[in-house]
């Protein structure tokens, strides 16, 4: 019989870790539903708008974004469905997605615990981050990038979320030996928040782009047609460390991907101006913030 | 300027900018002082956090604790970069990260 190959390795230790999980929750139906509308080409902007309008408190949420300035239209736009017809069924989706998720891991924290507001900073900053090295970049699908990096460390959450003793042995290791997060969750548990993440997402039947780029955001080379979208996450994350907004559970800075860096074609003489622009993209995201309360 | 919770936020301090509700109705605009009155109307209208101008009772008030400040900044960038000084990407990401994070304190 052949010998399982290290990926194949990996998803079982990840396979038995969430087999421990009890009571993940599922994909909202609505969720679900505007998926699977979505991917009608007949669907209509009125009929998605009419799922989203029969939830109040993610209509609000939903316009509030819309109308911040992280669009920056001039224009207020009053509902749903003008939402949807001036930024797309994706854009409306993308907000409706990190809202829910926001929703479905809200928990009350005690001091002590791992620290959600820091690392929601550090998720919407990898976001901000992701757009501006998008927009250096000429890349097509800046909405893309955002909620790429907005959810690429969602395995954090969950591990702590449903399985808080063995997180916290992971945020003890990191302490302890002053490592990254990724070491320690290794050490302690086999795989890392990037395996659950994209185990969560795949459960979900989120897109495959988001499923590889949070699987590989740490390895960019193995995300095969998604690898230009996780090389940009991989930076991103990187680069909000570099900058110190948020925090993810470390003090620790990976290495940078020799083959991503080639592959994205920065130059060194880049770094000043990515921070600044870093900078003005999450002045224009912290309405995000907002989403975890 | 800083982001603070609503919560958080003192009557007397300024926002740094537009403040509008949940349907983007503007309640009042930036520089505004905020009053009991104004952190009641948006504590109401569930907006959890707002920006305000940092006044020079919020930041460091010498040039000394700008300095240790500084310096302490610069010490956990050390700390963070240790062991990649070998990596010229890793290097180069360093300096513009003492650049960037130097250059915010001097504001």
């Amino acid at each position: 019989m052949a010998e399982p190959n290290p990926h194949q390795l990996v998803q079982e230790k990840v396979r038995k870790l969430v087999d421990r999980i009890q009571g993940l929750p599922t994909l909202p139906v609505m969720m679900t539903n505007i998926n699977q509308m979505i991917l009608n080409p007949r669907t209509s902007p009125k009929e998605v708008a009419h799922i989203i309008s029969n939830d109040p408190s993610l209509t609000s949420k939903v316009l509030r974004v819309v109308n911040s300035s992280f669009y920056g239209f001039p224009n207020r736009i009053t509902t749903i469905t003008h939402a949807i017809v001036i930024l797309g069924f994706n854009t409306i989706k993308s907000i409706v997605l990190s809202s829910t998720i926001f929703d479905v891991f809200r928990r009350t924290v005690k001091p002590g615990d791992f620290d959600r507001t820091q690392f929601w900073k550090h998720s919407i900053g990898c976001g901000a981050a992701a757009k501006a090295i998008g927009r250096r970049l000429n890349y097509p699908m800046l909405e893309e990038l955002f909620i790429a990096g907005l959810l690429h460390d969602v395995g954090k959450i969950v591990m702590d979320q449903y399985m808080p003793e063995k997180f916290a042995e992971v945020i003890q290791t990191v302490h302890t030996r002053d490592c990254l997060i990724s070491e320690a969750e290794m050490h302690v548990l086999g795989a890392t928040h990037a395996d659950v993440g994209a185990w969560l997402f795949e459960k979900w039947n989120l897109s495959k782009g988001l499923i590889e780029t949070t699987r590989c955001h740490h390895n960019p080379a193995l995300a095969g047609e998604n690898q230009k979208l996780a090389e940009v996450i991989h930076l991103a994350d990187i680069l909000i460390r570099a900058m110190r907004f948020g925090n993810g559970g470390d003090n620790k800075i990976p290495v940078i991907s020799e083959t991503a860096w080639k592959s994205l074609g920065l130059q060194h003489s880049d770094f000043d101006d990515l921070f600044v622009q870093t900078n003005a993209e999450i002045e224009r995201a912290m309405i995000f913030l907002d989403f975890i309360k | 300027m800083k982001l603070v919770k609503t919560d958080e936020a003192r009557v007397g301090q300024k926002a740094a900018r537009d403040v509008t509700d949940l349907r983007g109705n503007l309640l009042f605009k930036a520089g505004t002082e905020l009053t009991p009155e104004l952190l009641e109307t948006c504590k109401q209208r569930t907006i959890s956090h707002l920006f305000i101008e940092e006044s020079v009772g919020d930041g460091p008030k010498s040039p000394v604790e700008v300095q240790a400040q500084k310096e302490s900044v610069l010490r956990e960038i050390d700390r963070t970069f240790a062991g990649l000084e070998g990596n010229a990407t890793m290097s180069a990401l360093k300096e513009a990260s003492r650049r960037y994070l130097t250059a915010k304190l001097n504001k």
